[in-house]
């Protein structure tokens, strides 16, 4: 029984290419992203850093549907994700974390894990649907044995999700999300986007004020992840350098909405232009006056 | 023809001027404070009364007028001090609710000093008549319309060139940069909330004139009308409000003209859901670019969009103990309850299937408001709804008792979902004003659809019938329908909450944007609470009728919506068993008072007042 | 040494449980131009938001003049001298041009109205292109524009310390330039400037000072001329 709902959850995978082709977003006078174009092959790990203001998060929010472009397309394998909103994005597979690590600060660790596992078990997006909401209502009323057995699998898959963090996140299931700490409500989140099985896992800065044991961690736990799941595609947003040299295979770095260069991590951060858009425009070298 | 329509035209700007006053009231407290006052409907009131005795002491009308006007001012800063200012790291919703809870207890205050029946105010320009081609004008109409232009003037003039106006319009924009200009952020606040004060005393003389009488009850359809006008420009805009006034009191006048008086504030609150759904941000208002994100972000404060979560984030949030009895539990003192007939009179059997009957509703709105985070100030309605269905089904088309339990379920259910449409792509205070509405609306039909309802008069010797071949006539059957009924309730709404549906359903509620991103289908588990809460609200409406053996629209106003609304931040939002205690206690409440029935409401709005201040978790905490 | 003018003197910041800012010290004397430099997150923002008032430090002092300004609202704080361009510009956006300008002198209300007017046609003249769009509302302003804005508006307040958050984020190179000749002007004219910069060698080549933090504590300070090359700086940023 298990594995066959395992298989009927794995099977509907299908990791396609993420494609932006002139993607413009407009926010009152401040072009935020202009005109981005790239596509990045299903399985790759990319990087995006820039400076503040660059357009990273904007690209993030158009591509999982929290902003929606003035212009151009947004592809995801078959799908067209322009125009959706976005849980129907998250349902076909894209799964993200927030630059500002949005938890369910009242739902405790395990709970707020299991939501994303909601469409799995309700269906929908990728998969068949399974349960309407009459049917789903029913099955919580009177116990219906099918709902059971799907909610203990996707249980079971929380679980083992929570454990990839070590004892960070597994001893604390019970407690309340918000009691966490700064860097384990971004493990957390990483968490949530992971229990869904997505084919493209979106980060925004996830070592965003962790020490530099807990960024090695995480970057660890990332590397390894990219290791086990080939086909999953992942997008980061990330300033600390050295995780995007250990990390990435592609490096698109981001400056007034535009993307400046699009190179291997090697070749793009040893770039003039780039050490110019992190430190700065100044017209001759470091001569003062 | 063309005299009603220019009639009811100059009608409609006259008392659209008002509602423009009440409306920009409304939209300095919002711009500023970023807070709905629904007390803003008492602070008319208040103006009017306060006028109306000033008049009475021998003062002529102008000088008690502006007497008024300073004293409703200062009203309106006590106000902030109450509802805002100790609350500013308070659960989001605690101010609102505060205001409710002041606007209830100045309701209350008011009926006890100056008598709940309406009293004359003089209107000395009354017989003055000017007509104006085939429509007439009272001199009253005309002072109106003057004296709220000019105001109006004058407070755009006071907007736009002084410092202090201006400094109200930087507040209202973005009150972190207006602080940053040296401005006094919480003073602005105050201020902000004095002028709203003088406004609505001015609106209250006006419309007292206008009607030539003041009663307690003017409040709450004026201080909705001056929403509805608010909202129709665009709530933080005070052109819009102005526009919104206007626009709100011609529409309303031509619609009473031609369709029928009954129907004048029907439209105008139908005219408010609709603008709500249409274009929340109203004619003249403009979203917000939280899309560009980041500037709360890098505060490090725990995002959410919970109701119950304070401002501060986690450290604020208390979390001490939360009473989550095993079902068994609950179910077993359901039990030990059904004794109660073989001990008690016949008078506390009927008080406690009263008591039954609002811990259902607490219950049903604990799930809504507080699992999913849809704050409801017309839960009344739908109990209502429940109620007319049972005497109306049971007496005019004889049907079973079983058949009128599945029809208030489910026909419940229907209309919750239906009900709450408006309310669920809105967030934050603008819910609590589009259930507000959508209870008024539910009011007025059961008030106004006389053919169905009887109107007023309400429907009177409902028959209890045979359930299961039992006659359910006498008073401890019906006391054990309505302990079966809630124990089934508990049961639904307790499995419902510990399943992936009220998991998801407080997900929604704790941060609405990650529920989205985590692909939980929001509208469909809103509209699955509403149903939910409606089909438990249908159950007690019918058990209520049957209780009674009469229904009228006295027992579905808003107060009755604002005490389940306060049952349940008693017991704790989202915390069933707190519910039902809660929904118990308050109930027993008003008999516990008999006495001083008068003060009934003021006492619920200082228990409401005390309990946001001082423990908004509730008596069984937050779930 | 003097004392100077304005001194934050080991503070600690938190949000929350998150510690921002750990015993940050840094100080600006009379006429003296200081930057504080760091990556995303380091706590620069942080630091500039303390001295005026926007965050309260939890542990440590702030003196301006001499006097403790540390737990004050950023109304009193301003009202003592200071101005300031918020991050991200905060223009006033559903208000004119020449509002938003006033507004920036509401600390100084009570002076007589013909100096506050000759301000204003100053600032115009400062700033050409917003004379054109006086009339205009700032929200329909382009962002090198807004930044024009803040700008001028900061300098209505007649400050002597401003304090500045990002000048250059997300603007043009040829706004960048704009910007940085008018502070420079305002420096020759011997105002005394905090500023919070991520685009480093442009702060590096205004400041007389500057002080880098990496992680909410200060790694590297001395004069700008000496940090330009400094590698601790590139390691601030690119994360080494």
């Amino acid at each position: 029984m298990s594995a066959a709902l395992t298989q009927a959850l794995a099977a509907h995978r299908h990791p396609g290419a993420l494609v932006l082709e002139g993607v413009t977003r407009r926010f009152g006078g401040l072009v935020a992203t202009n005109e981005v174009t790239f596509t990045v092959p299903g399985g790759e790990l990319l990087a995006i850093v820039g400076p503040n203001g660059a357009g990273k998060s904007t690209l993030v929010q158009l591509i999982t549907g929290f902003v929606r472009p003035d212009a151009g397309r947004i592809r995801l394998g078959p799908h067209d994700l322009t125009r959706l909103p976005p849980e129907r994005i998250s349902a076909l597979g894209v799964a993200r974390s927030f630059q500002t690590s949005r938890v369910f600060p009242g739902l405790t660790v395990l709970e707020s894990v299991l939501v994303g596992t909601q469409v799995q078990l309700i269906g929908g997006g990728r998969l068949p649907r399974a349960f309407n909401t009459l049917a789903e209502t029913a099955s919580v009323l009177f116990g219906l044995p099918a709902y059971a057995a799907r909610r203990r699998l996707l249980e079971d898959r929380a679980e083992a999700t929570l454990k990839l963090f070590g004892d960070r996140l597994w001893p604390r299931r019970d407690a309340p999300a918000f009691s966490l700490s700064y860097a384990n409500r971004r493990r957390l989140e990483i968490a949530r986007a992971l229990v869904a099985e997505p084919d493209l896992l979106l980060l925004d800065e996830p070592t965003a004020g962790m020490n530099p044991t807990e960024t090695g961690e995480l970057a660890d736990l990332i590397a390894q992840l990219h290791a086990d799941r080939p086909a999953l595609t992942i997008v980061m947003i990330e300033h600390k350098l050295q995780v995007v040299r250990q990390l990435a295979s592609r490096v698109i770095v981001m400056n007034h909405g535009s993307v400046l260069v699009d190179a291997t991590p090697e070749e793009a951060l040893a770039d003039p232009r780039v050490v110019t858009a992190y430190l700065g425009r100044a017209e001759t070298s470091h001569a003062h006056g | 023809m063309i005299e009603l329509f220019l009639s009811q035209l100059l009608n409609g700007l006259v008392i659209g001027s008002v509602y423009a006053l009440i409306a920009l009231g409304f939209s300095l407290v919002f711009g500023v404070a970023n807070l709905i006052n629904f007390a803003q409907g008492a602070l008319l009131m208040l103006g009017a009364f306060f006028a109306f005795t000033l008049i009475q002491w021998g003062l002529p009308i102008v000088v008690a007028g502006l007497l008024s006007v300073l004293a409703t001012a200062a009203v309106g800063m006590l106000v902030e001090r109450l509802a805002l200012r100790p609350l500013r790291n308070a659960p989001a919703i605690a101010p609102l609710l505060s205001t409710l809870a002041i606007a209830v207890i100045a309701d209350a205050g008011a009926e006890l000093i100056w008598s709940a029946e309406s009293q004359p105010f003089p209107s000395p320009l009354q017989s003055f008549v000017v007509f104006v081609g085939g429509a007439f004008l009272t001199g009253v109409d005309i002072a109106t319309f003057i004296v709220s232009l000019a105001v109006m003037g004058g407070l755009m003039i006071f907007l736009s060139r002084s410092w202090t106006g201006r400094a109200l319009r930087a507040t209202a924009q973005d009150p972190e940069a207006a602080a940053q200009m040296g401005i006094d952020v919480a003073l602005m606040r105050q201020i902000a909330f004095g002028l709203a004060g003088a406004l609505g005393a001015l609106a209250g003389i006006l419309v007292a004139m206008y009607y030539q009488s003041v009663f307690p009850q003017m409040g709450v359809p004026f201080g909705i009308k001056g929403f509805a006008a608010a909202l129709l420009g665009g709530l933080a805009s005070i052109p819009g409000a102005v526009l919104g006034g206007f626009l709100l009191g011609i529409f309303e006048n031509l619609a009473s003209g031609y369709v029928g008086e009954g129907s004048r504030d029907l439209i105008a609150y139908s005219l408010l859901i609709l603008v709500l759904m249409v274009r929340p941000q109203g004619l003249l208002g403009t979203g917000k670019l939280e899309a560009l994100g980041g500037v709360g972000g890098a505060s490090g404060a725990i995002p959410t969009t919970s109701i119950i979560a304070s401002l501060g984030g986690a450290t604020a949030r208390t979390r001490n103990w939360v009473l989550r009895p095993k079902l068994w539990m609950m179910l077993a003192a359901i039990a030990l309850a059904a004794v109660l007939p073989w001990l008690g009179s016949a008078y506390i059997v009927q008080v406690a299937a009263g008591c039954a009957v609002f811990a259902m509703l607490a219950l049903s709105l604990t799930l809504l408001s507080g699992s999913a985070g849809i704050i409801s100030i017309g839960h009344a309605a739908l109990f209502g709804f429940g109620a007319y269905l049972c005497a109306i089904l049971g007496r005019n088309h004889g049907w079973p008792v079983e058949g009128i339990l599945a029809a208030a379920a489910f026909g419940t259910a229907l209309m919750a979902a239906v009900a709450t449409l408006p309310a669920i792509r809105l967030t934050g205070h603008a819910v609590a004003l589009a259930t507000l509405a959508v209870g008024q609306v539910g009011y007025l039909l059961f008030l106004n659809w006389i053919e169905l309802t009887r109107g007023p008069m309400g429907i009177a010797g409902i028959s209890r019938g045979t359930l299961l071949g039992i006659p359910m006539q006498p008073l401890d059957r019906q006391y054990w329908l309505a302990l079966l009924l809630l124990a089934v309730c508990y049961v639904i709404a307790h499995r419902l909450l510990e399943s992936p549906i009220g998991r998801s359903w407080r997900a929604i509620r704790e941060d609405r944007p990650a529920a989205h991103a985590a692909g939980v289908p929001v509208r469909r588990y809103l509209v699955l609470a509403a149903a939910t809460s409606g089909l438990i609200a249908g159950l007690a409406g019918a058990q209520f009728a049957w209780l009674q053996a009469f229904v009228s629209p006295d027992s579905f106003v808003l107060e009755t919506s604002i005490v389940l609304i306060s049952m349940v931040v008693l017991g704790g939002m989202g915390n069933i068993a707190g519910a039902v205690i809660a929904g118990v206690l308050l109930a027993i409440l008003p008999e516990a008072l008999r006495a001083f029935d008068d003060w009934r409401m003021i006492v619920y709005g200082l228990i409401l007042l005390a309990l946001l201040r001082f423990r908004p978790q509730g008596l069984g905490g937050v779930r | 040494m003097a004392e100077p003018y304005l001194s934050i003197d080991s503070i600690d910041v938190f949000y929350g449980p998150v510690q921002a800012l750990f015993g940050v010290t840094v100080t600006v004397g009379r006429g003296e131009v200081v930057a504080v430099l760091g990556g995303n997150a380091s706590g620069k923002s942080t630091t500039v938001k303390a001295a005026l008032g926007l965050v309260r430090p939890r542990g440590g002092r702030i003196t301006l003049a001499g006097q403790r300004i540390d737990g004050l609202d950023p109304h009193q704080i301003i009202g003592r001298g200071v101005g300031s361009i918020p991050e991200g510009r905060r223009v006033f956006a559903e208000m004119s041009v020449e509002e938003n300008l006033r507004l920036g002198a509401y600390a100084r209300r009570g002076e007589p109205p013909a100096s506050l007017q000759a301000d204003l046609q100053e600032a115009f003249a400062l700033f050409p292109r917003l004379a054109e769009r006086r009339r205009q509302a700032a929200g329909t302003l382009s962002g090198g524009e807004q930044q024009m804005l803040a700008m001028a508006r900061a300098w209505m307040r007649r400050p002597e310390l401003l304090c500045i958050d990002e000048p250059s984020m997300g603007l043009s190179p040829l706004f960048v330039d704009h910007v940085y000749e008018v502070l420079a002007r305002w420096k020759a004219a011997g105002l005394t400037i905090l500023m919070v910069e991520q685009n480093a060698n442009m702060a590096l080549q205004l400041a007389d000072r500057a002080y880098v933090l990496r992680n909410g504590a200060i790694v590297v300070q001395g004069a700008a001329a000496e940090l330009a090359g400094d590698p601790e700086l590139r390691k601030a940023y690119l994360g080494g």
